[in-house]
């Protein structure tokens, strides 16, 4: 939701600062800066200077202009601002790499080795087949959402909430702590059963017997987690950002320079038939309001003398330039995709890593439940490039049941893993594939256990445990995993495949090499929004 | 090459040059760390060559409008000319505004 919030706080609405009491008159708001600068001036500056800074739209007033033109449609402008932030935050979302939609090692059905640090911004699915530490392969459909999202969307309401400007910016949109918690839910799927079914001996030849058991597939439910998501501002003044910056600037120039170009041609076009104008009547509007404004003898005179300024120059403008109201708008869209594209780039270098944490109960088939802590971060080695995300995980699992911890102790395993992502392609959004190499440590503190209900008997024995029991099948020590992977995008769909294959030195039960192929299927439901 | 930007004495306009004039504004920040986009002059784009922007001054009014960036929301831009003989003429100076990157100069050709 970060994400949102960033861009949602840098649409056009966000003029108005919070450092001055706003204009009385709502729609010179987007001017209040201007109109206190002159009511009371600066140091080293003077009345005059504030009037000439507000005459002169053109200098640096596009957008408020723009904004005091279109405050007459109120519910026109916010509904241009939500079309906009939708747009925004589906590119947002198609550029997004941080995010983890499947399984981590620890389910029976995974394509990834390493755990990724952020967090769905709404909901995800992922189905994905194979498993990374547990001996056995499995299927595993796991959904994962964004707490405040989920929240707000089954109250009825939009999951991404519209955020209008704040006096507080900092303070960003959505609920505080939920918008960064994170949940998800795994289910097994296609477990392999037996059901005994009851045969109809005068229906079936001689010799059937009464009863059979028949192969039957089942779903169980594999484990849940919670994540929460920390990061930490960037301090644009040390020297470290200095240098990243500049390499960030040179490795993005083109889209920097692509959006200043589209942003200044639209203003232009609005503008530049203005200013230009044969008869240089908007020189003469300025000439007759300069004295008025000058004059004006307290804040409730000069509102009323700004306002009929632009008032003036609102009409020059619809008289003489052909759907001039239209191209208002079309600037504070262009306005508003700029900020979008601009700081969502911006805010790529400005942040540092990203941190989160993660409570994970799992119920691995056939084996003891577990609890899981992962600390996760996810951060680029190479100087902020936005092409290359290196995520590290630190995970300890401990065994959730007193009857096998006083047998085999609490801590089941340690877990330390890397893994090296890059984008296929340099488009931010519209890559088509992207790479990654990962490294998997697990030392097992226990034994590898596996459960027996009480209808087994006992290793070696006739004698009927009576009860449930967990026995030590695979001896302690490391695991070391290496795993490549290939994630593809079905561009604007919000769906990936990812393809992976692992090589192990054992799994979490037996002990001999293993090579195994992965593969998944995931979806993003945030991406879909603000796509059309 | 003197510089070939002047006030307006009459302050109906802002800046003066001469018609057909070849001007260089080049851009300067306080953090050191701002980039000059794009630049537009009278609905036509031109080329940028960071931090400076070259074009020729048409007779009437000119309108250019360029765009900056910087990743410093507390910024404080300079505008200055660049004359040719190693001197500068600030034009103007202004606090960044990370919500509206577009500034504006109106430059009357003479």
């Amino acid at each position: 939701m970060r994400k949102y919030i960033f861009v949602s706080l840098l649409l056009a609405f966000s003029l108005v600062r919070a450092q001055n009491p706003p204009a009385n008159t709502p729609a010179l708001r987007p001017f209040s800066d201007v109109l206190h600068s002159i009511m009371t001036p600066p140091p080293a500056k003077t009345r005059a200077d504030g009037v000439e800074d507000f005459l002169c739209i053109e200098c640096n007033h596009y957008n408020q202009f723009v904004q005091y033109a279109t405050a007459s449609d109120p519910a026109r402008l916010k509904e241009l601002a939500k079309q906009m932030q939708l747009k925004l935050a589906n590119q947002v979302e198609q550029s997004r790499v941080d995010m983890q939609s499947g399984g981590g090692p620890g389910a029976s059905g995974s394509a990834s080795a390493v755990a990724k640090a952020g967090l769905s911004s709404i909901l995800s699915a992922a189905i994905e087949s194979g498993a990374i530490t547990q001996a056995i392969n499995g299927n595993t459909i796991n959904i994962t959402g964004n707490v405040d999202a989920v929240s707000r969307f089954l109250a009825g309401g939009p999951p991404i909430p519209y955020c209008p400007a704040s006096p507080n910016p900092k303070a960003g949109c959505g609920t505080p702590v939920l918008k960064d918690l994170g949940f998800s839910v795994s289910v097994d799927t296609d477990q392999n059963s037996t059901k005994t079914a009851s045969t109809s001996a005068t229906d079936n030849p001689a010799g059937t017997p009464s009863t059979v058991n028949l192969l039957a597939g089942k779903n169980r439910f594999a484990g849940a987690s919670l994540k929460y998501v920390f990061r930490n501002p960037r301090d644009v003044h040390s020297s470290q950002f200095r240098t990243e910056w500049s390499t960030f600037y040179t490795n993005n120039v083109t889209q920097f320079q692509n959006a200043g170009a589209q942003l200044s041609g639209v203003l232009a076009k609005v503008f530049s038939p203005i200013i230009r104008d044969r008869n240089a009547d908007y020189t003469a509007i300025q000439m007759r309001h300069r004295p008025l404004l000058l004059a004006a003898a307290d804040q409730a005179a000069l509102e009323t003398q700004m306002a009929s300024y632009l008032d003036e120059v609102l009409t020059f403008g619809r008289a003489n330039i052909p759907d001039f109201d239209k191209q208002l708008r079309s600037v504070l869209s262009a306005y508003m995709l700029y900020l979008g594209n601009v700081n969502e780039l911006l805010k790529t270098i400005n942040e540092k890593a990203v941190f989160s944490a993660e409570y994970n109960f799992q119920r691995p088939q056939g084996q003891p439940d577990t609890s899981a802590f992962r600390i996760m971060s996810s951060f680029n080695p190479f100087g902020r490039d936005a092409n290359g995300t290196l995520s590290v995980n630190v995970a300890g699992t401990f065994y959730n049941s007193s009857s096998v911890t006083t047998q085999f102790g609490r801590w089941r395993d340690a877990q330390a893993s890397l893994q090296l992502e890059r984008r296929i392609g340099d488009d931010l959004a519209n890559y088509p594939a992207r790479f990654s190499l990962a490294a998997y440590f697990q030392y097992m503190l226990s034994p590898g256990l596996i459960s027996l209900d009480s209808g087994n008997f006992a290793p070696g024995t006739n004698i009927n445990l009576g009860q449930s029991a967990a026995i030590a099948l695979a001896p302690i020590g490391p695991i070391w995993i290496g795993e490549a992977k290939l994630t593809l995008k079905l561009k604007g769909s919000g769906a990936e495949i990812p393809i992976s294959i692992t090589e192990s030195n054992r799994t979490d039960l037996i002990k001999s090499t293993v090579t195994r192929g992965h593969i998944g299927l995931t979806f993003d439901f945030a991406k879909l929004f603000g796509s059309n | 090459m003197a510089c070939q930007i002047r006030r307006d004495p009459t302050g109906i306009h802002r800046f003066l040059a001469p018609q057909g004039a070849t001007l260089t504004l080049c851009i300067k920040s306080a953090s050191d760390l701002a980039h000059l986009t794009a630049a537009n002059l009278n609905n036509s784009p031109v080329a940028v060559n960071d931090p400076c922007v070259t074009f020729t001054i048409v007779a009437g009014a000119n309108l250019l409008i360029i765009t900056v960036v910087s990743p410093d929301n507390n910024d404080t831009i300079t505008v200055f000319e660049d004359c040719g003989d190693g001197t500068q003429q600030q034009i103007d100076q202004y606090s960044y505004n990370p919500n509206d990157p577009a500034r504006g100069f109106v430059i009357i050709g003479q």
